[in-house]
């Protein structure tokens, strides 16, 4: 035991303090997620500021427009706090725009007349950007919203004159739903079917980024030993081969941990800073928060083994891919490889491009990685057979991977490696080598 | 009856996948007390030889026995009396000298105290003084192979096998580490067999000679008997004779 710890701690702080480990797996998760979530949280500020700020506009009638469109332009120009013009100048609407209104909304001639046949009213509007941003999207956005908005508001007040006793909001919104989802034959509101969208989203990620550190850290593991070459040395010492193998998994996994405690804070960060804006900005206009909670303890029970396993399984795969090349970053470089093969049937299923049982079947006994993903949305949707299955699937790869390693990490392959080039040229070699009695 | 070597090969074989042979039946033996050099062209089979006495590859024939103890079937038994130095040996970058030593230390003692001893004669043997304080990986070449062979011998092992051992290091070290390696040998009764290029070098140390060559022991002998066995002023020239003989 002793020894294993001396191994264990020795492989630890190693790759702790490799810069390419240091900055890449635990101290950039932490920056990055920090950085965009006060990026993420100020634009959403501005862009629920920008949705609500009072706005410069003009309203004037199109040429020949009747008194009726002019009453038109008029009423709406008293219900969106706008400044009425009797007419455009004589260079339209850019004129209008270059002495500082953000928009000019013209009434054509026809526009009241289509109102009373039943037809809507087509509103022309001129609108100044001043950049291609998301905010200014926002900002432009709400302002044909409230145009619209005023539209309906005015029909309304028609139509509660025309019709004594009738609600203006109910003329605005006469048919509202409220719709009750089905998930794995259970009924979800659309509060839950959030949170379950939010988790589908947000777990998958975190895992993503979970294993591609997991199998850089596990490849950084060997190929920091074979380009200084040590191994030698080491593996003529009097441990057993099994006590290097085990102190290579459990050091990654701790230093991946690390990685992923700097993940976690780092998303912790990213979540607060884009929820509180969220926040502020509904309340600021009238409602209530945005992302809904994801995460309870009970899934995250359910969830734990099918990760630690998926860890486990990730670093076995990186140790194996490390031993293709002879230093640390051809490691890292295969190992990046390797993981994005692995992944790609990860994504695809998170896109919503494998719907099907038996191609969901078939990733699970092909891809080691795939099955927490298939854990996970079983869990967020309650799915236990789904869970059983990808259960079963992680519990063979884990065996079949165990027994993989036992033979790929035998002392002779950890010290000489895989050298899959040399392997390949073999392979054609012997393919093009003259087959014998062939030839006469 | 003649004392029971310490490390005994027989019929050692061995093929690498691609089909190249690289031992064809060796036999080696090396008693306590007494130091043999493994000498012959490069390609020879010498590390091969001295990976499979230590247990690291397997032959496809023969046997091997570290003071009675098969490396193969008891890897860290047969291991804790043997102290290897490979060739192409490389150090830790971000760990210190002396972190080092007490990392290897602690992989061989029994006890916390003992570790911190057998560090503390590490530390002496290599005679690197404050150097050991400083990550391994600002250290020169004939600096890791000082702390390396340091490493190997600080363990008190009965067994040494040494690839190159002065492979890298100034003259002035290179003669402190022949000495060594006799000193070693004499004082602690123990069985040291080293790979070498330099005749010299091979002369001044070794009790017996094995000299390989394409993967089969050509000749051997004590330096003296192959000086006289081949009319040679020195072993260069035996060297010479033999390897070019086969050729």
């Amino acid at each position: 035991m002793g020894r294993l710890r001396t191994l264990i701690l020795k492989e630890f702080k190693e790759l702790a303090k490799e810069r390419t480990v240091l900055l890449g797996v635990i101290i950039m998760p932490l920056i990055i997620f920090s950085v965009l979530g006060a990026i993420q949280g100020y634009a959403f500020r501005q862009m629920g500021e920008a949705a609500v700020k009072p706005v410069n506009l003009a309203i004037a009638p199109g040429s020949g427009a009747s008194p009726e469109d002019v009453g038109l332009a008029r009423t709406l120009a008293k219900l969106l706090n706008a400044t009425f013009l009797q007419s455009l100048p004589k260079n339209g609407p850019a004129a209008l725009l270059s002495e500082g209104y953000e928009a000019v909304i013209v009434v054509p001639p026809g526009a009241s007349e289509n109102l009373t046949s039943g037809q809507p009213a087509l509103v022309q509007v001129y609108v100044a950007r001043t950049s291609p941003s998301f905010i200014e999207e926002s900002r432009v956005q709400s302002i044909t919203q409230r145009i619209e908005g005023a539209g309906r508001v005015l029909l309304a007040a028609i139509l509660a004159q025309a019709i004594p006793g009738i609600k203006p909001e109910t003329i605005a919104s006469p048919i509202i739903t409220n719709v009750t989802y089905y998930m794995a034959g259970r009924p979800v509101t659309p509060q839950e079917l959030q949170g379950v969208m939010s988790a589908a989203f947000f777990i998958p990620l975190a895992f993503l980024i979970m294993l591609v550190s997991a199998a850089q850290v596990a490849a950084t593991s060997i190929g920091l030993e074979r380009e200084a070459k040590t191994l030698e040395m080491l593996l003529s010492s009097p441990i057993s081969h099994r006590e290097i193998v085990v102190s290579k998994v459990a050091g990654t996994t701790g230093v991946t941990m690390l990685g992923i405690l700097s993940f976690g804070a780092g998303f912790g960060i990213y979540y607060n800073s884009v929820q509180s804006a969220l926040r502020e900005v509904a309340q600021a206009a009238g409602g209530e928060a945005g992302i809904s909670p994801v995460i309870n303890p009970a899934a995250l029970i359910a969830i734990a083994p099918a990760l630690a396993a998926t860890l486990y399984l990730t670093v076995v795969i990186g140790l194996i891919i490390g031993m293709t090349a002879n230093d640390v970053r051809g490691a890292q470089l295969a190992a990046s490889q390797a993981t994005f093969i692995l992944l790609l049937p990860y994504i695809a299923a998170f896109m919503g491009l494998i719907p099907s049982v038996t191609g969901k079947g078939a990733l699970l006994l092909a891809d080691p990685l795939y099955p927490v993903y298939q854990v996970s949305l079983s869990v967020i949707m309650q799915d236990k057979a789904g869970l059983a299955y990808s259960y079963a699937a992680l519990a063979g790869h884990t065996v079949l991977w165990t027994l993989l390693a036992a033979k790929l990490l035998s002392p002779e392959a950890l010290l000489s490696g895989y050298n899959l080039k040399a392997r390949l040229e073999r392979l054609r070699g012997s393919l093009k080598a003259p087959r014998t009695g062939l030839r006469s | 009856m003649a004392e029971e070597p310490f490390i005994a090969a027989s019929g050692l074989k061995k093929t690498y996948p691609g089909g190249v042979l690289a031992l064809k039946g060796v036999d080696i033996d090396v008693r306590g007390g007494e130091v043999v050099a493994l000498v012959g062209p490069n390609g020879a089979g010498k590390t091969t030889t001295l990976r499979i006495l230590v247990g690291l590859l397997k032959p496809d024939e023969g046997k091997v026995s570290l003071m009675g103890l098969d490396p193969f079937r008891d890897p860290v038994n047969a291991r804790r009396r043997l102290g290897y130095l490979p060739e192409e040996a490389g150090v830790y970058r971000h760990m210190t000298g002396e972190e080092f030593l007490l990392f290897t230390a602690r992989l061989y003692a029994g006890s916390e105290a003992e570790a911190r001893e057998m560090a503390r004669r590490g530390a002496e043997l290599s005679g690197l003084g404050d150097a050991l304080k400083r990550p391994m990986g600002t250290y020169s070449k004939g600096m890791k192979r000082r702390l390396l062979l340091a490493r190997t011998l600080m363990t008190d092992p009965l067994i040494v096998i040494l690839d190159e051992p002065t492979s890298g290091l100034d003259v002035e070290y290179a003669v402190d580490v022949r000495n060594l390696i006799r000193e070693y040998a004499r004082s602690q009764g123990a069985a040291v067999l080293m790979s070498s290029h330099n005749m010299f070098e091979v002369e001044y140390v070794s009790d017996r000679i094995y000299l390989i060559s394409s993967g089969v022991i050509v000749e051997q002998g004590a330096p003296g008997e192959l000086l006289e066995r081949h009319g040679a002023r020195n072993l260069e020239e035996v060297y010479v004779k033999v390897v070019r003989g086969r050729g």
